[in-house]
């Protein structure tokens, strides 16, 4: 049979396999998943807090990323403040995505690079009765995500009764923040884990999370 | 490849635009198990309202290496599995198959397999008719406040005013369920054979309503539970003795199908056979190599 298709480009590559691992993280809360690596992308500004450069998590950054067009909102945070949408990791996002920079409460999309931006979570727009599907979606980047040594009890749909998994190197509060954005569903904000290694754990609203 | 250049579609036939808008919105579906979340249903070589939503999950989701099923009413051989199926394949030059176990995404009109799916299966339904309110109230605006409220009393109303006139409830198919405890979700004109099946399964289940603009998800593991009373309780359509003409299954959904033979008095007769034609060839097969084999 004759195809009458482009090969997808690398990018393209990234994104298709990057949601569908989001897919499935986010239908079944508590399973890990592993970010492709964005090799594409070089580069990636670095932000400074207090007089020291920052790195950040490119499959967080990235994997964001993946989802914005022009359609969309963006904002990031670092350290618990809103950067400066003028500023060169923003606008290196708007460059290679053409989505449009926003405030907090407006935004669809934001990337919180550390666990200590969750304080701002309460900041972003949860949906309405009517329309809770225009809520924002936080992909926040973390330390470190395993099995093995697990910290959290995950609960709700997608899970077979309950999922253990271990959240590590993250702010005593941050359980707090989180469960805080969930308490009134179906408003909520739905958030997306990333460790340093790529490993992703999706916790979509309706996902319940107890310290073990 | 193709040689002309302006025969070149992008993979997957729509736009990476189009696909990124899909997925945001398919990840708000599974937060919201049950909830419509609408999406700009795009024009495709294929009408609305023969499959276009669950054509474009489709497209947004596949990948290079899955393994596609498309089956309409169970049937991978009729004519709108066929064409989706041709589409897709031309597009995006996956690996298509008619079994279930082997595919990764199976796109569906109608029904769900008889063999059970698995975690690493996402099941993309086609959805005529997105809102079970339409019912009780055809306004758009009001049925989702409604929604929204968790307003569902007029839809008891309903469901009892079928049992005071007609002596049971007489839905056939889209039969209301309550997804998670939540949202009222209509379930497509899967059978109610199907229904159960939704109720803590390990595949994940996307519903696409191209003519309507709506995505919504059933994520693994999630209640489903069907609309019903103490003294009227939801049933399916099995009949104690049914049985498949073809491969003898007593425990599948059927379908029926008029034989015309002239030595009968009406000229003809009904047949009945699973509506899953892999699974009741697979049967068929199966019966066949038993009965071969030496006693």
């Amino acid at each position: 049979m004759t195809t009458t298709f482009q090969p997808p480009s690398l990018f393209e590559t990234f994104c298709t396999a990057t949601f569908r691992v989001l897919l499935d993280c986010m239908a079944r809360p508590g399973t890990i998943g592993q970010i492709p690596e964005p090799s594409m992308f070089t580069n990636i500004p670095t932000i400074t807090i207090d007089q020291q450069p920052v790195i950040a998590n490119r499959f967080a950054l990235t994997s964001c990323l993946s989802l914005l067009d022009q359609e969309t909102r963006f904002a990031q945070a670092a350290n618990s403040s809103w950067i400066d949408p003028q500023s060169d990791i923003n606008r290196w996002v708007q460059l290679r995505s053409n989505c449009r920079l926003s405030d907090a409460p407006n935004a669809q999309f934001v990337y919180l690079w550390d666990s200590a931006s969750s304080a701002l979570l309460h900041e972003l727009n949860p949906g309405t009765l009517t329309f809770p599907e225009q809520s924002c979606t936080a992909f926040i980047a973390v330390p470190e995500i395993n099995h093995t040594e697990p910290t959290w009890r995950l609960q709700g749909p997608g899970i077979d009764g309950y999922c253990d998994v271990g959240v590590h190197g993250v702010v005593a509060d941050f359980v707090t923040h989180i469960n805080a954005t969930r308490a009134h569903f179906p408003l909520g904000i739905d958030i997306v884990c990333i460790d340093t290694h790529g490993k992703c754990l999706a916790l979509p609203r309706t996902c319940q999370i107890s310290l073990k | 490849m193709s040689t002309t250049p302006e025969q070149l579609y992008n993979f997957g036939f729509i736009d990476e635009d189009s696909k990124r808008e899909v997925r945001r919105q398919i990840l708000k579906a599974i937060a919201l198990p049950g909830h419509q979340v609408p999406f700009a249903s795009r024009d495709l070589p294929i009408a609305r309202g023969w499959g276009t939503g669950g054509l474009q999950i489709t497209m947004a989701i596949i990948d290079a290496d899955d393994t596609l099923k498309v089956i309409d009413q169970g049937d991978d051989e009729s004519v709108n599995a066929v064409n989706l199926r041709r589409l897709l394949q031309r597009t995006t030059g996956v690996t298509t198959t008619v079994d279930t176990t082997a595919a990764s995404i199976i796109q569906t009109r109608h029904r769900i397999p008889e063999e059970p799916m698995r975690r690493d299966q996402i099941l993309v339904l086609q959805v005529p008719m997105v809102d079970p309110l339409r019912w009780v109230e055809p306004n758009l605006e009001r049925a989702t406040i409604m929604h929204g409220e968790s307003d569902y009393g007029r839809m008891w109303v309903y469901m009892y005013e079928s049992v005071v006139k007609a002596g049971d409830l007489r839905i056939a198919t889209q039969y209301p369920v309550i997804v998670a405890g939540r949202y009222m979700m209509d379930t497509t004109p899967i059978p109610r054979w199907d229904v159960m099946r939704l109720h803590n399964a390990e595949a994940l289940f996307l519903f696409g309503a191209g003519r309507e603009k709506r995505i919504y998800a059933v994520p693994p593991y999630t209640t489903i539970e069907p609309l019903q009373f103490e003294d009227f309780r939801f049933k399916t359509e099995f009949v104690a003795g049914q049985i498949c003409a073809r491969c003898g299954a007593q425990d599948t959904f059927l379908t029926s199908h008029f034989v015309v033979d002239s030595d009968h008095a009406d000229g003809g007769h009904w047949r009945s056979s699973c509506s899953d034609t892999s699974f009741c060839d697979k049967r068929v097969l199966v019966n066949a190599t038993t009965q071969e084999a030496p006693q």
